[in-house]
């Protein structure tokens, strides 16, 4: 059946197009959430949070 | 410096949460819930998710190593995160940084180059993945600051945890195909790959019970593709469960001879499946073509099938085909 074909190769354009919105909205949802996290450490780091390095280990 | 070395925190977080999305995908993609979700979303299109993502989380997770290369407030070096204990500074948590580090590569690496993998190294490989998340875990964990003010950024590995162990207990309970032991994976059985090679060729066994209730049909038609196939795959199973041995309507009458239309494979593959088999040369299904008996002769062209009218001309033999270690 020719419509039924034209149909499922609609439907399996339509699962690719998704594969790659999908994809593209996860990649930017990570990239904000990098920008939050950012600013959340920087919002509430303290001297604790920074880890401590000796002057020999930095030499 | 000291905002570099924030921003490394927070790829790395975000690094582990897509991990975390990554591996539970992966956990996911045999599982029933595919077919849940695969009214809306076919299973090519979760693998395909799988495989995306997981190039994304090799991309956060470089800019992570990088950020903390190129911090000059943190005295390490490429090969301090390359190899586990080398470095003097904070060793453990850079140690366990490096492990992941190089479990994910190998991951990464040995699926760019699954083609020139068998299956079940690549598996193996795989499957470390399960060592690597909570080895990443453990690096996040044991970096994080339980007397500072950024505490709150150990939800992240815990969000990240909970996702993977949920999506492993669902696996655990859900309905999926039957596991292989490693040993077998990747591994073809022959009698299975000559079955599925049946039902390609359109070759489906016939099965016949001889007996004195059974009329003579000697031009009866084979079955069709899917047409009492289940019937014919239950004779298969043994040549005396099929005929009702056993059941409530067991009688001699009832039992029956099975006879089957196989294509057969050429002489070097029947001969290479020979040497592996001690069966007896009456077993079921022997061609009338076979190697042993003619050694130097071509099968393809005397092959003759035994079918319900009796000998049929000659089939076209199958390629041997290559087989996967």
């Amino acid at each position: 059946m020719p419509g039924r074909r034209t149909a499922k190769a609609a439907q399996h354009e339509q699962n690719k197009r998704t594969i790659v919105e999908l994809t593209a909205w996860i990649t930017v949802a990570a990239a904000m959430l990098v920008v939050a996290l950012h600013a959340g450490i920087s919002a509430s780091s303290t001297a604790a949070d920074v880890p401590r390095v000796t002057t020999a280990e930095y030499r | 410096m000291i905002e570099l070395w924030n921003v490394s925190r927070a790829l790395g977080l975000v690094a582990l949460l897509l991990t975390g999305v990554v591996l539970a995908l992966g956990a996911l993609h045999n599982t029933s819930l595919t077919k849940i979700v695969g009214q809306a979303l076919p299973r090519f299109v979760l693998v395909a998710l799988h495989r995306n993502l997981a190039l994304i989380t090799v991309v956060f997770v470089l800019l992570h190593v990088v950020a903390v290369l190129v911090t000059p407030y943190l005295p390490l070096r490429w090969y301090h995160l390359l190899v586990p204990f080398t470095a003097t500074f904070n060793p453990w948590p850079v140690a366990l940084g490096a492990i992941s580090f190089d479990l994910l590569l190998a991951v990464v690496i040995s699926s760019s180059l699954r083609k020139y993998l068998s299956k079940r190294a690549w598996l193996v490989v795989h499957w470390t993945s399960y060592v690597c998340f909570p080895v990443a875990v453990a690096h996040a964990v044991a970096n994080a600051s339980f007397r500072g003010g950024t505490w709150w950024t150990l939800l992240v590995p815990l969000v990240a945890t909970g996702l993977v162990v949920a999506a492993l207990l669902y696996r655990r309970a859900a309905r999926r195909r039957p596991a292989l032991p490693l040993a077998d994976r990747g591994r073809t059985d022959p009698a299975e790959a000559r079955r599925a090679a049946d039902v390609a060729t359109g070759s489906q066994p016939i099965v016949r019970v001889d007996g004195p209730d059974t009329p003579p049909a000697p031009s009866a038609p084979a079955p069709r593709a899917g047409e009492d196939r289940d019937a014919a795959d239950d004779s298969l199973a043994a040549p005396g469960e099929g005929a009702g041995e056993g059941g409530p309507g067991d009688t001699p009458a009832r039992r029956g001879v099975f006879r089957e239309l196989r294509v057969v494979a050429g002489p070097e593959a029947r001969a290479r499946e020979g040497e592996g088999e001690q069966g007896s040369p009456e077993r079921r299904g022997r061609h009338s073509a076979d190697p042993d008996d003619d050694a130097g002769a071509d099968a393809g062209a005397d092959a003759q099938t035994d079918t319900l009218a009796g000998t049929e001309a000659p089939t076209v033999a199958l390629p041997p085909r290559p087989r996967r270690r």
